[in-house]
């Protein structure tokens, strides 16, 4: 009989229920996410700051408005003249926070993403085979977590020198225990489901199984840990720069606009709250737009 | 489970030797040479290498690292490189003031975060949703140096009601604790929110909606515990990150914790130092990470398997 | 059940009711205009402090860095020094309002020769511990100091040291020492007790000298406590406060905050930031020192194109120094124009720069070189050397030299120093006078800084002036020797620090020295 002659492969394409074409297309996703006001807004935001980051030098002039000094006009605060005010050495502020977003956001999207990449796979693996697996990569991940990064940056900077690839990797490495251990136990939560039964029952290939079954159904406390990460990871970046990694002096970036605002915190809040409020309205836009997406991926609510 | 605990415990042998191995490795790859630092500008190259020779750094990095190992093994971590006292005593002496404050901002996080992230989810998509939302993520991107300054100024300086700063008296932990608590709640409140929302969408809630059941009850007694996993991962990853990692809030409170004598040694290239607290740390993230994995059994039956 | 959710969201709006009323707190504090604090010292607010109150005999001083050692030959950090200061005595003492020496623990000297000098010590003298001081003591403690590879420099000049009986002490120097009495007043020569030396006591766990403190106890990381030594020999200088605590906060917004709530008296180093608040304040008063520690730039003059005097002084003259101190010191610095500070006795201003850009074009024009190939980098160790760069990084673009700022944490910085690698950084250097001071310029300097300067005319001129027993004579010699290297421009002088203690209104006589000690003796509430 023919059936036993039939190979895996073909068993596989027949019955694999994950190949079979969706109704929803990109569109039907699209639109309904839009239904979900919140996550529209969050959208329109994230656009917005992605196009002032972009014609950032045709906003505000690079030179006059970020590296001339005006030391006179230091520590006003936002005026009609200068809507963010200034900062200890007179520049606008809100010039330094629009040309700070495009290098602050590239870092942390870039380190976070790196981050989540290695991070959950190392977590998805380790969750769903267990045993051995699961504990070497859980044990590296503790060696990992007990190292600080600032030790990491100094020896990075010493060992690779000091380049904005060395910045984000060091960033990234901080990233990737957190990630593996959220991705791990969201896995475990899923991985006995029936519906994974089923599919192993049917055939389904392990890479498969992990990637069409079990991750999307825990992307939820991904996506949570993601957007918190990219505030986490701005923040550090400041701590890096004064070893020595990144971003050097007179360019401005939102980590290190939080950190000299540290001095003046009480006579001239307005500067390190500035920047944080704007992270913060960075990762709620971020926020509402992937909880949005989820819910526009997920079946059960069509 | 008491085999699994136990293997669990023997797990952290190889784990601290990488993590020595590791940091050993880092802190001589580090540049500055704690000898010259320790001598001061005046001293010349041969002063250098006789201090050098005292200390027995001036030894294969290996034989070093041995050396090290054998006196971990006796439980021996060695002497401060900048003030001569043993690491241990030293370690000791912030050790438990890290953990108390651990502890407690912990519970305040726990405790601010839990109400908000159910709150959220059971109200998703109002206002309160996304107020709550708002509070969370105040805590993740304003500077926690404005947070605790705010606070000083209102408790301390206006009302009077705790200490500014240090840890002598039984209020001092206060406001520390609600910073660094406030500022780690975020990632609770967000995650409890986000699987919340995910289980309270499952059939079997709208069964037990169909039956009957309160709201209350369903959300306490149902939807909670199934969606614990993800949340306590969170909560063990907080508590392991305050106990290493709450320099900024040690330092505007002045309290005396591990988090910032260990970037004090690493400024100094105090290896010892150094070592010892990473050493710790280890120990704690591993217990943490042990309790979390045990947790995980306690709450989902269905994890329970894998602890045969 | 519903009673639960409601309870639940009275939490929420607790919650967010707090947020709002600590946000006020806050905005009254700081909306641009500078209120007085409205805070009340612990007399009147008994619960505020967690600490020990601040009563009338005792006084709690708040700390930036806790020192490593009480000791005094195992560190050399102004903090320790402080320390040293409250325990142990030397047979000199440098006046902390002249800066000169002044007899202590030496009743009289007198120098027999050019290498020779006769102590006579004062009688009576007690230890902590109740031993008296002998000249045995003398001589073991100086002894014990030379055994130590960093108090070279101040034990190195005594060649031999003998008790000539029980209270006359003779020191032999191995040539001209015109610094020596300087030499005894540092700390690596405060007297110990000979007994304790050979029993092989830990002076940093114990340190038993003859000071007006005695050492009560040390939580470290938290507290050091002292309490007055009744049988202090020198009745002037007894201390008038029973008690002295040090409590470490390493936050200068914290410090201050302290000090406005009453929890601390005393705040050693006030953040820059706050003294315009705290001047405003009545209950404080803020002490102002000029003092004689100078920023400056430091220049690699052997392997960087600043080895040319005029590329070097075309820097000098296109920083304007006044914006440096009020950009990244908030105003509170004196602007430094010569190499050497002024402040000491033999402080000259001659030769000395000036902020013009023409001129400084001038020395660009000069030096012939093209300024698109010169990188000045300067490394940097901590934010307020960072400011100082970037804000000479703005003016020195005026001149087209391009500057890059290089951070580092401070071990690596260090380490950078000891190298030719580097093109310039941002130093600080606070010796305690001016002969010390110029020292900086003999090329045996070298071999710690190597890209430093090495010229052999400077090198005679300062031998020359080791070596001048006459004051005098000497003064002159200082002062050519400062002309000299503000003519060739060796560094970049920026400023001079200025140190701004603050404490409660009702202590006085409170007397704090241009080198950065304070004087606990003489003051008193």
């Amino acid at each position: 009989m023919e059936v036993g002659k039939r190979n895996n492969k073909q068993r596989e394409e027949e019955l694999d229920f994950a190949s079979i074409p969706k109704n929803s297309g990109f569109k039907e996703t699209f639109f309904r996410l839009c239904r979900n006001k919140a996550a529209v807004a969050g959208m329109v935001f994230l656009v917005l700051l992605i196009l002032i980051s972009v014609f950032a030098d045709v906003l505000f002039d690079y030179q006059t408005t970020c590296v001339d000094q005006t030391i006179s006009q230091r520590l006003q605060w936002p005026s009609a003249e200068h809507w963010f005010g200034t900062d200890e050495f007179g520049r606008d502020l809100l010039a330094r926070v629009v040309h700070g977003s495009r290098i602050s956001l590239s870092i942390g999207v870039a380190a976070v993403a790196f981050g989540l990449l290695v991070g959950g796979i190392l977590g998805a693996v380790a969750g769903f085979f267990g045993g051995m697996v699961d504990n070497v990569i859980m044990r590296a991940c503790d060696v990992f977590l007990a190292v600080p990064m600032m030790l990491m940056a100094i020896v990075i900077v010493a060992a690779l020198g000091a380049s904005i690839t060395n910045l984000v990797v060091a960033l990234a490495i901080s990233s990737v225990p957190t990630f593996a251990r959220i991705v791990r136990s969201a896995v475990l939560g899923v991985r006995d489901m029936e519906y994974v039964e089923a599919a192993r029952a049917v055939g389904v290939k392990t890479g498969r199984t992990i990637a069409r079954y079990i991750l999307p159904n825990c992307m939820g406390p991904i996506i949570v840990q993601t957007t918190l990460r990219i505030a986490a990871t701005i923040s550090n970046t400041a701590a890096l720069s004064f070893l020595g990694l990144g971003v050097k002096p007179p360019q401005p970036e939102w980590g290190a606009l939080l950190s000299s605002g540290r001095e003046f915190i009480r006579d001239s809040a307005y500067l390190a709250c500035i920047p944080g409020v704007c992270i913060m309205l960075t990762i709620l836009a971020l926020n509402l737009l992937g909880d949005g997406l989820r819910d526009a991926l997920d079946p059960r609510l069509k | 489970m008491l085999r699994y605990i136990g293997k669990r415990i023997l797990y952290m042998i190889p784990v601290l030797l990488g993590v020595t191995l590791l940091v050993f490795f880092i802190m001589h790859l580090a540049p500055g040479n704690v000898a010259a630092m320790i001598l001061g500008e005046n001293a010349t190259a041969e002063q250098i290498a006789e201090l050098e020779h005292e200390m027995g750094l001036d030894r294969p990095l290996l034989a070093q690292y041995a050396a090290y190992l054998g006196g971990l093994l006796r439980g021996d971590l060695g002497t401060s490189y900048t003030s001569g006292e043993s690491v241990t005593a030293k370690i000791m002496a912030c050790f438990p003031y890290t953990v108390r404050l651990a502890l407690v901002a912990a519970v305040v996080s726990v405790l601010l975060a839990l109400p908000l992230g159910i709150l959220a989810a059971v109200k998703q998509n109002t206002w309160v949703d996304n107020v709550s939302m708002v509070i969370s993520l105040i805590g993740v991107s304003m500077p926690i140096f404005w947070l605790a300054v705010m606070l000083i100024l209102l408790f301390s300086l206006k009302l009077g009601w705790f200490p500014v700063y240090g840890a002598k008296s039984w209020n001092s932990i206060v406001l520390p604790a609600i910073s660094l608590g406030f500022m780690n709640m975020a990632s609770i409140a967000r995650t409890t929110r986000s699987s919340m929302v995910e289980t309270l969408r499952q059939d079997y809630i709208r069964t037990a909606y169909a039956k009957g059941l309160s709201k209350g009850a369903i959300v306490i007694r149902h939807a909670f515990r199934n969606g614990m996993l993800p949340t306590i991962t969170v909560i063990g990853l907080e508590i392991g990150q305050m106990l290493g990692g709450a320099v900024l809030t040690e330092t505007v409170f002045a309290w005396p914790g591990v988090g910032r004598m260990m970037i004090q040694a690493i400024n100094g290239r105090d290896t010892p130092t150094v070592m010892g607290c990473i050493v710790l740390l280890t120990v704690c993230f591993s217990f943490v990470n042990l309790i979390v994995d045990l947790l995980y059994g306690v709450v989902d039956p269905r994890v329970r398997t894998m602890y045969r | 059940m519903k009673k639960s959710l409601s309870l639940k969201r009275c939490a929420a709006f607790l919650l967010a009711a707090c947020m709002v009323l600590s946000l006020l707190a806050g905005c009254g504090g700081g909306g641009g205009e500078k209120e007085p604090s409205n805070s009340t010292p612990s007399a009147d607010n008994p619960d505020a402090s967690g600490g020990a109150p601040a009563g009338k005999d005792s006084l709690t001083v708040a700390l930036t860095d806790e020192p490593d050692y009480l000791s005094t030959c195992d560190h050399d950090s102004l903090m320790g020094v402080q320390m040293n200061l409250l325990t142990y005595n030397g047979l000199i003492r440098i006046d902390m309002e002249t800066l000169s020496p002044v007899c202590d623990l030496a009743e009289s000297y007198t120098q027999d020769s050019d290498l020779e000098w006769t102590f006579r010590l004062r009688e009576g003298v007690k230890f902590h511990n109740g031993e008296e001081l002998t000249a045995a003591d003398v001589a073991a403690s100086i002894q014990y100091a030379q055994t130590f590879a960093a108090s070279a420099i101040y034990t190195g000049s005594m060649e031999k040291v003998e008790a000539l009986d029980s209270n006359t002490v003779k020191i032999t120097t191995s040539a001209p020492t015109p610094n020596l009495l300087f030499d005894l007043g540092y700390h690596f020569n405060f007297i110990l007790p000979k007994s304790l030396i050979d029993s092989g006591n830990d002076f940093s766990a114990n340190p038993v000298g003859t000071g007006p403190w005695k050492f009560v106890s040390w939580d470290k990381g938290n507290s050091i406590q002292f309490e007055a030594f009744d049988g202090y020999f020198d009745a002037s200088r007894k201390a008038a406060i029973q008690n002295l605590e040090f409590v470490m906060i390493p936050e200068g917004s914290t410090r201050t905050m302290s000090l406005e709530a009453g929890d601390v008296d005393f705040v050693y180093s006030v953040a820059s930031s706050d003294i315009d608040r705290l001047r405003s304040d009545e209950s404080v008063t803020v002490e102002q020192v000029v003092s004689v520690e100078n920023f400056f730039l430091f220049l690699n003059t052997v392997t960087t194109a600043f080895e040319d005097e005029n590329l070097r002084k075309a820097v000098a003259y296109a920083i304007n120094r006044e914006d440096i101190v009020a950009g990244a010191l908030n105003g509170y610095g004196t602007p430094s124009y010569s190499c050497v500070s002024m402040g000491y006795a033999e402080s000259t201003d001659e030769g000395s720069y000036t902020y013009d850009v023409d001129k400084a074009k001038e020395y660009m024009a000069a030096w012939g070189g093209d300024p698109s190939t010169v990188t000045l980098d300067i490394i940097c160790s901590n934010a307020t050397k960072t400011a100082i760069a970037t804000i000479m990084q703005n003016q020195l673009s005026a001149i087209g030299i391009n500057v890059t700022i290089n951070e580092m944490d401070s071990a690596t910085y260090q380490e950078q120093m000891r190298t030719t690698d580097l093109v310039s950084a941002i130093v600080s250097w606070s010796p305690a006078n001016a002969m010390t001071y110029v020292q900086r310029f003999h090329s045996t300097r070298r071999q710690n800084t190597p890209a430093g300067m090495a010229d052999a005319h400077m090198d005679e001129l300062v031998e020359e002036m080791n070596t001048t027993m006459d004051a005098g004579a000497r003064t002159g010699m200082i002062q050519t020797i400062i002309r000299e290297s503000n003519d060739r421009c060796w560094f970049v002088p920026i400023y001079q620090v200025n140190y701004f203690r603050a404490h409660a209104a009702g202590l006085q006589n409170v007397v704090c020295s241009a080198t950065g000690y304070v004087d606990f003796c003489t003051m008193h509430w």
